[in-house]
């Protein structure tokens, strides 16, 4: 008899999308500065989120799917919007010794939280972030927990395991095609481009999300020292960054002639420029 | 002193605003020349709860407050002025409902009216006027066990695509019923669609009752006592409707301003490095942030138990400014665009074509401003 699965999905908050051209950079501190940016949520951790509210409707009932978010207070937000879509409770790690945090200090703060308030089954995330990129935290909080871990799915379906437990079967994208892939839970499972739809709540979602709760988790309540966490906890450290000009170039090349040969040269062309 | 949302009000705020940049955004040049209502979307805004946005749970709504009415209205507008003129429209008849209705009328209609199976209208404006309800000339008759309906209606939003029309009638001297009229019933009908300016694809009718019999169920309220009553939804409902959409013009077209002035070009350099563009924008966000802090206020004093009548005031200030700024926010628009500016690519001129719709709806500037200086002078 298996017992309940329980679902976790990270998510963060980060820069609007639509207002990447407000982003500057503090040369001094060589951070991005985000101040008066309008937020959202990540857009693949609503994806990872509607997949994991989808693969709730195939379980058994009682299952539940909880949110995770570390960040300022105002990253209470996202967890908001995270209830008012269907999780059923949220947890946001908040803490000043939390600033800073690169990704191995990131995951190990959230896999922290996880480990603590409850055995999850699956933690779902997004593939990257649109600020960060580096799609680095989902491997690490597997790392952290010491489970199993698998990138950019496509598609979840949860199950029971033959031999007991729950399994998930995941399919990924790649070059040529579709990996599809057993795993025995508990894993992570970060989520691509095209895995789901992330859904627009109804009023009634709202006033339901509304009346969830968020528990604010601190360092202390994590059971973790300032040394591990933040800035401090961070290995990395930026030493330089530069925006990159877009500006065009004058000039350029034409190619005439029949679009078969022109196309032949440019591609000739390009190579001799190391572009392909 | 709190000027923010409620947790559920700021959850709200950003799924519909999220709906309207998803949803309504990427179809508003083919809405705008379709010049009809879509079906479709109103049945998936139906779904999403907000035609029972202020509507109780029991009846299928959300119970929400008049302010996230409000915040859906504006937000909507911001994108799509029409769907909150909708909204400003559809919802009246479902309060009026909700509010007057007997236990057996909101079983029957709310339930459909909420979801988008069904559209409402409310019928009260004629030739004489929406604001001179004494000369109303629709009467209706006891006749048997039930009423005969007599009479025309003029500018009746969303009449033509209704499947319930609350209607407002004289049945006495001096006294003005309401009744639910489902389309269908025989002497019930649809004499010709309007042709306005703005708000192409919200459908605006003409409609005659020729000796329209309705059954006793069908009186909403009290006898005697509609005229009143659609007076507090005018108030409640049309007038912060109204509001709302203006709201959403002034944010949407200065939105769009922005946008525009930091991408064009002139002497080298973005034009909203120029000071008269900049001058332009600053009054355009200040008369906005100043329409919003007048319009929210009657919304939530509603939502502390005051009633239409006692706000009328501040209904009436929100209206007539909110109004007055959403025009002059889209022509301000309409000059930063330049030749642009009138263009169906940007929608600017349609949208300041919408904005002038607004100045009748639920009663004309004019009628606000009596009723301001009525409450100064009393």
């Amino acid at each position: 008899m298996n017992g309940l699965p329980r679902i976790a999905v990270l998510l963060k908050q980060v820069p609007h999308p639509d207002y990447f051209d407000r982003i500057a950079i503090d040369p001094e501190k060589l951070v991005i500065r985000r101040e008066g940016i309008p937020t959202a949520t990540n857009p693949l951790d609503k994806v990872a989120l509607e997949v994991a509210l989808r693969a709730r409707e195939t379980l058994p009932r009682g299952t539940e799917v909880h949110a995770f978010s570390m960040g300022p207070p105002a990253a209470r937000e996202t967890l908001d919007e995270a209830l008012a879509m269907g999780a059923d409770q949220g947890f946001l790690l908040c803490d000043r010794a939390f600033a800073g945090a690169d990704t191995l200090a990131t995951a190990k703060a959230l896999a922290t939280a996880l480990s603590r308030f409850g055995h999850y089954s699956l933690i779902a995330a997004g593939a990257e972030t649109v600020d960060g990129g580096t799609g680095q935290v989902p491997p690490q909080v597997a790392e952290f927990l010491g489970v199993a871990h698998v990138t950019s799915a496509i598609s979840l379906s949860v199950k029971a395991c033959s031999g007991g437990g729950w399994c998930a079967v995941v399919d990924q994208r790649v070059e040529r095609g579709r990996l599809s892939l057993k795993v025995k839970l508990p894993a992570v499972i970060s989520f691509g481009r095209g895995a789901a739809e992330p859904r627009i709540p109804s009023a009634l979602d709202v006033v339901r999300g509304a009346r969830k709760p968020v528990k604010v988790l601190t360092l202390r309540e994590l059971g973790l020292l300032p040394e591990d966490v933040g800035l401090a906890g961070s290995p990395t450290r930026v030493i330089g960054l530069s925006e990159v000009g877009r500006a065009r170039r004058a000039g350029g090349e034409v190619f005439s002639g029949k679009a078969s040969e022109a196309v032949s040269v440019a591609l000739k062309r390009l190579k001799e420029l190391g572009a392909l | 002193m709190d000027f923010c949302l409620s947790r559920a009000e700021e959850m709200w705020q950003r799924a519909v605003r999220e709906f309207a940049e998803r949803e309504v955004r990427p179809r508003v040049r083919e809405l705008d020349d379709a010049g009809e209502l879509p079906r479709d979307l109103v049945k998936r805004m139906g779904s999403l709860g907000y035609l029972g946005v202020v509507t109780p749970e029991e009846y299928g709504g959300a119970g929400m407050s008049h302010v996230a009415r409000l915040v859906m209205v504006e937000e909507l507008s911001k994108v799509y002025p029409p769907f909150g003129f909708f909204f400003q429209a559809a919802h009246l008849a479902i309060y009026a409902i909700q509010k007057y209705g007997t236990e057996e009328q909101k079983r029957k209609y709310l339930p459909s009216l909420v979801s988008g199976d069904a559209i409402s209208c409310m019928a009260v404006t004629e030739q004489t006027g929406g604001s001179d309800p004494a000369n109303m000339s629709t009467v209706a008759t006891r006749e048997g066990d039930g009423w005969v309906i007599n009479g025309r209606k003029v500018f009746i939003t969303l009449a033509g695509v209704a499947d319930v029309c609350a209607v407002l009638a004289k049945t006495g001297e001096r006294a003005y019923s309401i009744f639910i009229v489902e389309n269908g019933t025989p002497g019930f009908s649809v004499v010709r669609r309007e042709s306005h300016m703005g708000m192409r694809s919200i459908p605006v009718s003409e409609i005659a009752f020729e000796d329209c019999r309705v059954s006793k169920e069908s009186l909403l309220g009290q006898e005697g006592r509609g005229l009143g009553a659609a007076l507090a939804v005018i108030a409640e409902i049309g007038r912060t409707g109204a509001v709302g959409v203006a709201l959403g013009i002034s944010g949407g077209t200065l939105e769009a301003a922005v946008k525009f002035a930091k991408q064009r070009e002139l002497y080298g350099k973005p034009i909203s490095e120029l000071q008269g563009i900049q001058f332009t924008l600053a009054d355009m966000d200040t008369n906005y942030h100043a329409a919003r802090l007048l319009g929210y206020l009657p919304s939530w004093l509603l939502d502390q138990g005051k009633t239409g009548r006692e706000v009328s005031k501040e209904i009436s200030r929100a209206k007539a400014f909110a109004c007055d700024v959403a025009i002059s926010n889209a022509t301000k628009a309409i000059q930063i665009h330049g030749a642009c500016g009138t263009t169906p690519e940007y929608g600017m001129g349609r949208r300041l074509a919408d904005a002038i719709e607004l100045l009748a709806a639920g009663g004309t500037q004019e009628v606000m401003k009596v009723t301001i200086a009525r409450g100064l002078l009393a």
